[in-house]
């Protein structure tokens, strides 16, 4: 089902008793949920387990509470083999059963019966992001951009984020910020960055790398050689991104001609990242960790080089 | 099948004697017929044939299993085990230590370098042999003659006709003609009419080494044979990577051609 049609339902206020939503938009899927609850004026229960569900709805008890049972990430519903016959059966009368699965399987038994009440939460794209986001605080486009991307496109975390830069919006303000800097909500998320409050994933890790190796860097490559590995980056991934860079490298380094992307081939991006790095390392060192690298990619596939080893000989050998 | 005269006897004489062994591994270069000698094969021997297009483990497993259960014989036939997984090629020495007795297994492969010792050690190994200039022209037929020159066998051939012959040509020489005088900024550019990556278009790496071999034994050229030859050697290693190969084939011919220095 699309989310279109569920925005529908709610809309005529036809809000069906059954749902799946799939995905990890929680601050998405939330919404949906207390608008599909506010629709049939019902209270809003989270459940661990579907077989407690099942027990409330059964045990009618004096007091019949009619609610809407939210159930996240419970196995038991994969395991379910008796939903169809219960829902058959009406067992949940007016209630509203909203079944939350974080990670999205079409292999599952539950996929093939209930295809038709999946709804998926994917990532909202970076246009209607930004436009969330700049409803909620006052950020320049760039810092908005760098907020999404830093939440890696995730609502309900770029909301926390925001939540941390309004709190600290009123701090400053309540304490007369002692430089009299003019403290606008652009001033306190890069602050809020700096002192690392709000935390940038390392996503950029191999590209920080790279920069670092042809800077000559050689603090600032192993920290970041370790924020790759954190992050579970491959060795082969780094190698062949290492090994286009001092190709790129070296081309812009014996280019003459004032055309550079036409004479290389290169794309301005590449041609600007390879004279920012201009300088640390001569033609035969260039060619030489080319080699290299080419060498140990070619030993780790014939099992001759242990590929956890493979970054650090290479590093190694160039510095 | 044209060609492989003397091999093809070989074998028929081992399927007549009821000698033709459960294992067998055809060894040649890309081209040189080893499936279609393997399929041939397969009619001689006049049993069910299944061909495994795909090398991978969970496709392998499903064979091995289902080979020991057989109720009539049957030739599996794997062509190109150079890009099969280290543990696909170990779950095949189950099959070589204890051969189902219903089935026959014919591997092709291009590099013996790309197999087990073990696997080599234990299998049938037949050697494709290389065609003379009269068989290449009767596989050629009708086509143009001019491949003839750099293909050495039915499958370069199939693949020299399908691309415009004098553009091939012409851009090798080209290659020859420019690669020591461009800047070295420039060098590098000679690839993009290359194949380099997996899904980009252009010509073969390794036709075009041929090729360029062929045309630099013409201008007696020869460190530039013996360069080419180094690099052919590693274009059959599974999973290398072609375009560093071909970055720093493209380094050391200009080192040769600029310096005098084949050094690699």
């Amino acid at each position: 089902m699309e989310i279109s049609v569920l925005k529908q339902q709610i809309r005529n206020k036809e809000v069906k008793g059954f749902y799946i939503f799939v995905g990890e938009e929680w601050a998405v899927q939330k919404m949906y949920i207390e608008r599909m609850a506010q629709c049939r004026n019902l209270p809003i229960t989270h459940i661990s387990s579907i077989k407690d569900v099942y027990s409330k709805l059964v045990n009618k008890g004096f007091i019949n509470k009619v609610g809407c049972y939210v159930v996240r990430d419970d196995e038991a519903i994969l395991k379910e083999d008796r939903l169809q016959q219960r829902l058959d059966s009406n067992l949940l009368g007016d209630n509203i059963l909203i079944l939350i699965l974080t990670q999205f399987d079409r292999r599952i038994k539950l996929y093939k019966l209930f295809e038709d009440k999946y709804i998926h939460f994917d990532k909202m794209p970076l246009e209607t992001l930004k436009k969330y986001v700049k409803q909620q605080i006052n950020l320049s486009d760039s810092s908005a951009e760098k907020l999404i991307r830093i939440c890696e496109q995730d609502y309900g975390r770029i909301l926390l984020e925001i939540d941390k830069i309004h709190s600290f919006g009123n701090y400053f303000t309540s304490q007369n910020y002692k430089d009299n800097i003019n403290v606008d909500e652009d001033h306190i998320f890069r602050y809020l960055i700096e002192t690392g409050t709000i935390y940038v994933p390392p996503t950029d890790a191999i590209f920080e790398l790279v920069d670092a190796i042809l800077k000559r860097n050689v603090k600032l490559t192993y920290e970041l050689l370790q924020d790759c590995y954190d992050i579970g980056e491959a060795n082969l991934v780094i190698l062949s991104n290492l090994y286009m860079a001092f190709k790129q490298l070296l081309q812009v380094q014996n280019c003459d001609n004032q055309d550079i992307m036409e004479t290389t081939g290169l794309t301005y991006p590449q041609v600007m990242a390879a004279k920012e790095r201009l300088g640390h390392y001569r033609n035969h060192e260039l060619i030489g960790a080319m080699d290299m690298i080419r060498k140990v990619e070619k030993g780790i596939k014939t099992g001759e080089v242990e590929d956890s080893l493979s970054v650090e000989y290479i590093l190694a050998n160039i510095f | 099948m044209n060609g492989q005269v003397q091999l093809k006897n070989q074998l028929n004489q081992m399927i007549q004697n009821d000698k033709f062994p459960r294992f067998v591994l055809l060894i040649g270069e890309k081209g040189s017929g080893k499936k279609t000698l393997a399929k041939e094969l397969a009619s001689e021997l006049s049993k069910d044939v299944i061909i495994a297009d795909d090398v991978r483990m969970s496709t392998l497993k499903v064979l091995i299993d289902q080979s020991y259960s057989l109720m009539s014989e049957v030739v599996y036939i794997i062509p190109d085990i150079d890009d099969m997984s280290l543990s696909a090629k170990n779950s095949l020495l189950k099959v070589l230590e204890e051969p189902p007795n219903k089935a026959y297994w014919i591997l092709t492969i291009c590099d013996s370098e790309n197999t087990l010792p073990t696997i080599m050690s234990r299998a049938s190994r037949f050697y494709m042999q290389p065609y003379s200039l009269q068989e290449l022209k009767d596989y050629l037929g009708n086509r143009d003659e001019k491949v003839l020159q750099v293909a050495t066998n039915p499958g370069e051939i199939d693949s020299l006709c399908m691309l415009n012959f004098d553009d091939f040509d012409s851009y090798v020489d080209l290659v020859i003609d420019n690669i020591a005088i461009v800047s070295g900024a420039n060098a590098f550019k000679i690839g993009d009419r290359l194949s380099l990556k997996k899904d980009s278009v252009g010509y073969d790496l390794g036709l075009f080494w041929k090729a360029f071999q062929l045309k630099c034994m013409l201008k007696k050229e020869y460190d530039a044979i013996l360069i080419t030859s180094r690099y052919l050697a590693e274009l059959g290693i599974r999973g290398i990577n072609k375009v560093s190969l071909f970055d720093m084939w493209v380094l050391d011919i200009r080192k040769a051609w600029m310096y005098g220095d084949i050094s690699s």
